[in-house]
């Protein structure tokens, strides 16, 4: 059966009602991989055969997913877990992380590991130590990051979704330039056990999609407290799929710092989409919040500091290389992290940040009490050439501006593709929501999908893998 | 030595030798060089924070609004790598 | 000594016996243990593993630091503390830094000597490493383990007062049953900061520290050694080098421990992966009503209310399962004696049977009081071995029964000491002499 296009929600369908058994499915995706990922570099690591698994009266059925491979998995056949560096390229890891736990429990299989910025360091996957992941739209150009290789399966097909990590827009940046959806849930949300810490206070695991039915689904899965990670929260986890909510009247509100510095392309789509979004009878407000420039400063201090600390335990004496593997941008990160906490600079930088987060927060919070909803474009520009990024200071941050503020707040939101540039590379749209409000974020996405089938970039970008 | 330039600072070699060994990283003469740029492009952009007064603001250590979050002693340990490493570990002698 | 004070700080650390470890469900019970068996990937410092307070511990230190007179602060949280060392797998201890969860305690040494506790906080332990030849092997079996961490003000000037406030809170720390508190096993360890000032003057603006005392017969012998060393160099107008020196026990000397002492930068943040603490009032109330009563309020009640002596009761209460026996013991025999039996100081008695080991504390209860009772009880006299006796004494001293016949009073009190001698202390001395007059007529 050729199921090309079909989202994971299909899938599921076809194999419970016994129109096609969950190993030729996999066996489906493993040919496309075969095919597609040596051009793609998509994945990092894959698996000729099923791990065995419950593939019957669960949610999953023996579906296959991409994970990033910042997620510690564990796998009858010896699987990896790299973070894209070399420091971990002999690293098997000795156990299972909470949301690929959850996964399987519910009859998921991970059929590999996809490619990454090493250590999530990047929007591009340019700095993964096992080269970069191209753009599937596009070979000459980056998938965006870091979780590229999740974003990159998922709009060439080669898996039906995939797990990724969002710390400062590393799933929605890929998934704007790689046309697909990609959700950052509430800081909280999605345990972080057994996932490669970057900036532990920002670090959110994540879905990367076809369509927003299977984000919701997904995300039920995966969210809720988990008792060994103390930063879960006890907040009840929704039927995100069953409560989609079509119906639903939203305020939007738009803020114009949002828009500064964004090609006219990217803001013309996002106004369409707007006026979509108008006809459908939300409001669309105009608010003001404090510039994404301040953000990306917070964001840069913070994170790195974590960065520098999180990276602390890679020496090479109980696994892994030492630590003269460390890429350029590791180093980077970690030296200028060590430097806002040495000595001398902590309280001018580090707690200065972590006061001025505290004002973001506010800022938000004012937001949220006006609007239901918020906004923007997922990212400045849309994908980038291989190579282009050496033209920008500290790279990474400045293409993440839009998505960094609500990575500092910690709330929640979604990429969806709104338009393809003249270029006929994907454009994206954000929608941020209130802490533990994805369901909202989730509705407004799914009416737009109803609406408009996101004007066919997600179909557009698979026929090209046909 | 901190060189002040129009209120920028320029991370001296010193300064980035000094980071090195506090990251228990080893750097290359070129690398010292280019990480003193690259560093100091990085802290002239997050001087904008200073635009953001913070008097008198509690800083946020945790987003989230949890506390007291413990485990029970004596809970069943189900993570045990007991029989997965087996002896030392072992590194060139320390001093 | 003239014009030169020594001025002491101690840092102990108290490692807790609590089931689990710190931050994960690992059995802290390490010692003696396969190396690297009670590990799991959050004290190994595995990529992705996360920490998650012990809430026991928590208490426990909260016990502590109540019996210290601490300051238990309303909120408190855990911070990171950078360095590398082969024996710490996260690159990072996890500790607490300004927000410690108490502060500001007080103890009396001896009756009115206070030592102020600057703080008590919490963190993990680190792994052991073991070096052999070229290399040094590391086993986490430790790494992970709770930590209590003690710091007092530099209030002590000699060592003897060190020794006892050791002393004092490895007793305070076992009735608290937290931690069994022993040097040799490195459940208790004692890092001393020394520093010599003039008499009168102001404080030094060195100190050292010293590491690697393994043994409470070492603390006094470590301490005086550096202040003399100290001394001796501030005599030839040196100042010793703030440093951090090991104690070897074989040389019983203090020695350099690194050549070059560079002051830690340990980046100090908080800890991101565990929210902060909140002491709510019922739930310290909860927690300190849970205390038992401590040795040095127990010694007090006992000189109050038993009239006992001091070092006596300080004795009794070094160990509260003898100070336990001695009070049920006490009750029992108390009940158990008939009125006109109870005399003097019986509290006093007992206490004295207990540390005398005259009755062992393994009895049963029962068989004690048995024994005390006879002990205490006046001796019953065998009428028939003592006319024996007597007429034997008779028999033997004829010139003394003359004497004492022909009006030489004082003679009897030499034929009651024979019969005494004799009769190996089985009469009272009243008896003898009543039945003595009695046959002498």
């Amino acid at each position: 059966m050729n199921l090309i296009g079909k989202s994971l929600l299909d899938i599921k369908n076809l194999i419970s009602s016994k129109k096609i058994s969950s190993s030729e499915v996999y066996d489906y995706f493993l040919k496309r991989i075969k095919k597609y990922n040596p051009k793609l570099n998509a994945f990092l690591s894959f698996k000729n055969k099923p791990d065995i698994t419950k593939s019957i009266d669960n949610a999953l059925l023996g579906i296959p997913l991409g994970v990033k491979d910042n997620f510690c998995t564990l796998s009858s056949q010896k699987e990896k877990t790299t973070a894209a560096s070399l420091v971990l390229d002999n690293h098997y890891s000795y156990y299972e992380s909470t949301v690929t736990r959850r996964l399987k429990d519910n009859g998921g299989i991970v059929i590999g590991k996809t490619n990454m910025d090493a250590w999530a360091h990047g929007s591009s996957t340019e700095t993964s130590d096992y080269g970069s992941t191209k753009n599937p739209w596009d070979m000459k150009r980056v998938p965006g990051g870091s979780s590229g290789g999740s974003a990159a399966a998922v709009s060439s097909y080669i898996v039906p979704a995939t797990i990724g990590s969002d710390t400062g827009g590393s799933i929605r940046n890929p998934s704007s330039w790689c046309g697909v959806i990609g959700l950052k849930p509430s800081y909280g949300r999605v345990s972080r056990y057994g996932v490669i810490a970057m900036g532990s206070s920002f670090d959110c695991p994540g879905t990367l999609t076809m369509s927003v039915e299977d984000s919701a689904y997904l995300l039920k899965i995966i969210a809720g407290k988990d008792k060994y990670d103390a930063t879960t929260s006890y907040e009840k986890v929704p039927d995100y799929y069953s409560n989609l909510n079509s119906k639903k009247k939203y305020v939007i509100g738009i803020s114009d710092e949002y828009f500064k510095d964004v090609d006219n392309e990217v803001k013309e789509k996002i106004i369409n989409a707007l006026k979509i979004f108008e006809k459908q009878g939300h409001k669309i407000k105009k608010i003001k919040l404090i510039s994404p420039k301040l953000a990306v400063s917070i964001y840069t201090i913070l994170q790195r500091a974590e960065v520098s600390s999180n990276l602390a335990r890679y020496d090479g004496v109980r696994y892994g290389n030492n630590r003269t593997y460390f890429g350029d941008e590791a180093k980077r990160r970690i030296m200028f992290g060590s430097y806002t906490l040495s000595y001398g600079y902590y309280d001018a930088y580090y707690k200065k940040a972590q006061k001025a987060r505290t004002l973001i927060i506010e800022d938000f919070k004012k937001a949220f009490s006006e609007v239901d909803l918020i906004i923007s474009p997922t990212t400045p520009t849309t994908a980038l050439k291989l190579g282009e990024f050496k033209k920008y200071p500290f790279f990474g941050e400045i293409m993440d501006i839009l998505n960094e503020p609500a990575s500092v707040a910690g709330i929640p939101a979604i990429n969806i593709p709104v338009g393809l540039d003249s270029k006929g590379l994907p454009i994206g749209l954000q929608i941020i929501g209130k802490s533990y409000d994805e369901q909202s974020i989730l509705n407004l996405a799914y009416m737009f999908e109803k609406e408009t089938d996101f004007f066919g970039v997600i179909k557009k970008g698979i026929k090209k893998y046909e | 030595m901190k060189k002040i330039k129009n209120n920028n600072k320029i991370l001296s070699k010193e300064e980035i030798i000094h980071l090195a060994n506090l990251s228990n990283i080893v750097l290359s003469k070129e690398e010292i060089t280019k990480y003193q740029s690259q560093l100091t492009d990085t802290l002239e952009y997050i001087e904008n924070i200073n635009k953001l007064e913070t008097k008198g603001v509690d800083p946020t250590s945790n987003v989230l609004d949890l506390q007291n979050v413990f485990f029970e002693d004596g809970d069943e340990n189900k993570r045990s790598l007991k029989n997965v490493l087996k002896g030392y570990f072992t590194v060139k002698r320390v001093l | 000594m003239n014009n030169f004070e020594p001025v002491i700080g101690l840092e102990i650390h108290i490692e807790l016996s609590t089931k689990s470890k710190m931050f994960c469900q690992c059995s802290s019970d390490y010692f003696g243990k396969e190396p690297n068996s009670h590990v799991c990937p959050v004290c190994l410092g595995l990529p992705g593993a996360l920490p998650v307070p012990n809430k026991k511990a928590i208490e426990y230190l909260i016990k502590i630091a109540r019996a210290l007179n601490c300051k238990i602060n309303k909120t408190s949280k855990f911070d990171r503390k950078h360095y590398f060392y082969p024996d710490l797998p996260k690159g990072y201890q996890i500790s607490q830094y300004d927000e410690p969860i108490s502060v500001n305690g007080k103890v009396y040494i001896g009756k009115d000597k206070q030592i102020r506790i600057t703080r008590v906080h919490m963190e993990e332990d680190t792994g052991k490493l073991i070096h052999t030849g070229n290399k040094t092997l590391i086993d986490f079996n430790r790494s992970g383990v709770p930590l209590v961490e003690i710091v007092t003000e530099p209030d002590f000037s000699n060592s003897d007062d060190v020794k006892i406030f050791l002393e004092d809170l490895q007793t305070t720390i076992r009735y608290l049953n937290v931690s069994d508190a022993d040097m040799e096993k490195g459940s208790m360890r004692l890092e001393p900061n020394i520093s010599i000032k003039k008499k009168n003057g102001k404080m030094a603006d060195y100190k050292v520290e010293i590491k690697n005392i393994n043994s409470f017969k070492f603390v006094k012998k470590a301490i005086d050694y550096e202040i003399k060393r100290q001394i001796e160099l501030l005599k030839k107008g040196i100042t010793p080098k703030q440093e951090t020196r090991g104690f070897d026990e074989k040389l019983q000397k203090t020695y350099t421990q690194r050549i070059k002492e560079q002051a830690h930068d340990y980046r100090y943040f908080p800890e991101p992966d565990i929210p902060p603490m909140v002491f709510s009032k019922d739930y310290l109330n909860s927690i300190f009503s849970d205390i038992p009563e401590l040795p040095n309020k127990r010694i007090e009640r006992y000189i109050k209310d038993f009239k006992i002596k001091y070092t006596d009761a300080y004795i009794l209460t070094r160990n509260k399962i003898m100070s336990d026996y001695f009070e049920r013991a006490l009750e029992k025999v108390i009940k158990s004696l008939t009125n006109d039996k109870k005399t003097q100081n019986i509290e006093q008695s007992i206490a004295n049977f207990i540390i005398n080991k005259k009755i062992p504390i393994s009895l049963s209860l029962e068989e004690f009081t048995n024994r005390a009772i006879k002990l205490l009880s006046p001796k019953e006299t065998d009428i028939n071995l003592l006319n024996n006796v007597i007429k034997d004494v008779i028999k033997n001293n004829e010139k003394v029964v003359f004497d004492y016949k022909k009006g030489k009073q004082n003679a009897i009190m030499f034929l009651v000491g024979q019969v005494m001698k004799n009769i190996k202390g089985k009469a009272e001395a009243k008896v003898v002499l009543s039945e003595l007059k009695k046959e002498l007529g």
